[in-house]
């Protein structure tokens, strides 16, 4: 087992993650024991940041004991890895609109102690601005709604200085029609605004027409 | 460390408190019933649409066996919708007071399942529910410019029924605006008000039919008229439709026909009225759905009579609709497209589908899937085979050659050696290709 990232493994072929919280599976993934460590591998194929990592992600935005923001966390299936590599000195603030899939989150979160639930539209940043007093570290997006680009803009006052985030864009929320590099680009002229694009990943294989773009804010 | 676990709890509760919200509403309950009532109203339709066409076929032995057991579901469907309408009722007087009185509880709880909960139901402006269950048309409004809908669920309210056209935008106006008053009394508890705002409703809805039409408003109606009219000159034309014609008059009495075509028909002979205030034809489709342009979905009359209950109603509020060529339903026997009716298996003919049944030519080749099998059949994309679509409507030359095809102007200058200057100039001409399908 080799750490490629801050808290992220890889064994050639897999990449995993190292259990917060001991035997307990989130979503039915496989869980590895070696060195007397546990390991829960992560299913590129159910979150598309691990897919964006296989498909070679310069730099992870999550590290140990960092402070992030997840837009769109709905079952907490990418939301219980980055859990795992922030560990406890961490907090992961989760916001989602859904009802039905913060039901499910906030057992997780019971569970799992840097999870922190908030039931909200992530457009409206004025109803979750009190608990980003001191500014995270990292920001991830996964929200399928046309204006993605400008829901990640407008809550980059909650990311500090130098923070990384991270979108992964959905070009067919976007437009139909369009072809998926067009639309990148128009949705890059959008964040260019507030962040420095760093890379840009079709993870096909694992998730159609979709785009994982890492960006550092200015 | 401490202060972050607490903050952590906090959100916790608070999320879930929110979840419970959400969750814990007891309308949810009168939406799963409404939704419920919808479905099995339409899987009612269908069904005995389907058993009546099988009765006329006689259904002997095994069929008539599975034809009974399903007749038996459907009066029991009957039975679980009057159940439901009746635990809808009951629930909407309790959950909402005012608003179930003024819009009927059926109405009302269309329109709480269009909202979502008591909540946003509660907090929607009266414009907004005015046009609920009309989005598609409010959309196209707003994205094109095709008319704003008048109304979507309110569609069906008792006092808006055989209000003339052009008054109806404004009645649902004032309709919806009582009812935005009434949820807000409810969802604040505030006082029984209902009976004086039904009674101050029903003199306002008399006072707008009574209104004389504006210049505007006649100018409209005129339009509506013309287009009308067009549209029953075009259906009296076709064939099928005068079949159809004569066929929906077989129910009624030759008596009563006379009388009813010496009373009414005057004028073009597309302006005829063919039904008129007679009841429509049993197991008809207009009876049962009322989809897209014609208005929202209608439910079936046996309830939608139950809520003009509380009404006073005039006789004209009760009169059966007039029924004409453009309300009547595209194709009779219930399909909505020619392959939907195959499925169904009814031979019958087919009315309003643009092409009619399609015939198969038993005495052509049959070609395929053209499109995928064009290039592989090397007769088709030989422009000499025989078997090549094009071949065979192409003209002859022997056709053209004779003198009714040959080109005008020619034959009158160059009456001598025409023949074989003509002869010269066909065979010099290339053959035309093979135009491509
Ligand atoms: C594709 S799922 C995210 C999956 C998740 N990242 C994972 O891999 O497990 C998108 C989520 O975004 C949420 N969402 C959609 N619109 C939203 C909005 N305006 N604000 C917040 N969340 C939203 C949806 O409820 C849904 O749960």
């Amino acid at each position: 087992m080799k750490e490629i990232f801050d808290g992220i493994y890889s064994d050639g072929k897999n990449i995993y993650t190292k259990n917060l919280v001991l035997g307990k599976k989130v979503y039915g993934e496989k869980i590895v024991r070696e060195g007397g460590e546990e390991f829960r591998e992560w299913d590129p194929y159910r979150s598309k940041y691990g897919a964006g990592i296989k498909k070679g992600l310069k730099k992870s935005i999550f590290f140990n004991g960092c402070t992030a923001i997840y837009l769109g966390s709905a079952e907490g299936t990418t939301v219980s890895h980055v859990s795992d590599i922030v560990e406890e000195k961490g907090a992961i603030f989760c916001i989602d609109v859904s009802e039905i899939a913060m039901n499910k989150l906030t057992k997780l979160a019971e569970e799992r102690e840097n999870i922190y639930p908030i039931l909200s539209d992530a457009q409206m940043t004025e109803n979750y601005k009190e608990y980003f007093e001191t500014k995270a570290d990292a920001m991830f997006q996964d929200i399928s709604q046309r204006n993605q680009a400008d829901i990640f803009v407008r809550n980059s006052k909650f990311l500090k200085k130098g923070g990384l985030g991270a979108l992964a864009l959905k070009t067919k929320s976007i437009s139909q029609s369009n072809l998926k590099e067009d639309i990148l680009k128009s949705e890059i002229n959008i964040l260019e605004k507030e962040f420095e694009i760093l890379q840009t990943i079709l993870i096909e294989p694992y998730e159609k027409h979709h785009y994982l773009i890492l960006m550092r804010k200015k | 460390m401490e202060q972050r676990d607490f903050l952590r709890k906090q959100m916790l509760k608070k999320t879930r408190e929110q979840i419970e919200e959400k969750f814990a509403g007891k309308e949810i309950h009168i939406i799963k019933a409404i939704n419920l009532l919808m479905d099995l109203d339409s899987i009612n339709n269908l069904m005995s649409e389907n058993l009546n066409e099988w009765k006329t076929r006689n259904p002997q032995d095994e069929a008539q066996n599975q034809f009974e057991s399903l007749q038996k579901n459907t009066t029991q469907i009957q039975e679980e919708k009057t159940k439901l309408i009746e635990f809808i009722e009951k629930e909407m007087q309790e959950e909402f007071p005012n608003f179930s009185q003024i819009a009927t509880p059926i109405i009302g709880a269309k329109l709480l399942s269009e909202a979502g909960s008591k909540k946003r139901l509660c907090f929607m402006p009266a414009s907004t529910i005015q046009v609920l269950g009309a989005e598609k048309a409010l959309f196209a409004h707003l994205r094109k410019n095709a008319k704003s809908p008048k109304h979507g669920h309110l569609f069906n309210h008792p006092l808006l029924q055989n209000m003339p056209r052009f008054k109806r935008g404004k009645a649902a106006r004032i309709i919806a605006g009582k009812l935005a008053i009434a949820l807000k009394q409810d969802y604040f508890k505030g006082k029984d008000t209902s009976k004086e705002v039904k009674e101050e409703l029903e003199k306002r809805i008399v006072e707008i039919r009574n209104e004389p039409e504006t210049e505007s408003q006649r100018q409209r109606e005129n339009d509506y008229e013309q287009i009308n009219e067009d549209r029953r000159r075009e259906a009296f034309n076709k064939e099928d439709k005068k079949k159809d014609y004569e066929r929906e008059h077989k129910t009624f009495t030759p008596e009563e026909r006379k009388a009813y075509f010496e009373k009414n028909n005057k004028g073009k002979p597309w302006n005829k009225k063919p039904i008129g205030n007679y009841p429509p034809r049993e197991g008809s489709l207009s009876q049962k759905r009322k989809f897209g342009s014609r208005g929202p979905r209608e439910f079936s009359n046996n309830y939608n009579n139950r809520t003009n209950e509380g009404f006073n109603s005039n006789d004209s509020f009760n009169a059966p609709r007039e029924r004409s060529y453009s309300t009547r339903p595209r194709s009779f026997n219930g399909a909505r497209s020619f392959n939907e009716s195959r499925r169904f298996g009814s031979d019958k003919p087919q009315y309003g589908t643009r092409r009619g049944p399609r015939t198969f030519n038993q005495d052509k080749p049959s070609y395929g899937n053209r499109d995928s099998n064009y290039n592989k059949n090397p007769y088709l994309s030989d422009p000499k085979s025989e078997f090549n679509p094009s071949y065979n409507t192409r003209p002859k030359y022997s056709d053209r050659r004779d003198g009714n095809s040959r080109p005008s102007g020619s034959s009158k200058f160059k009456s001598s050696g025409f023949k074989n200057k003509s002869k010269t100039s066909f065979n010099k001409r290339t053959p035309r290709t093979a135009k491509r399908y």
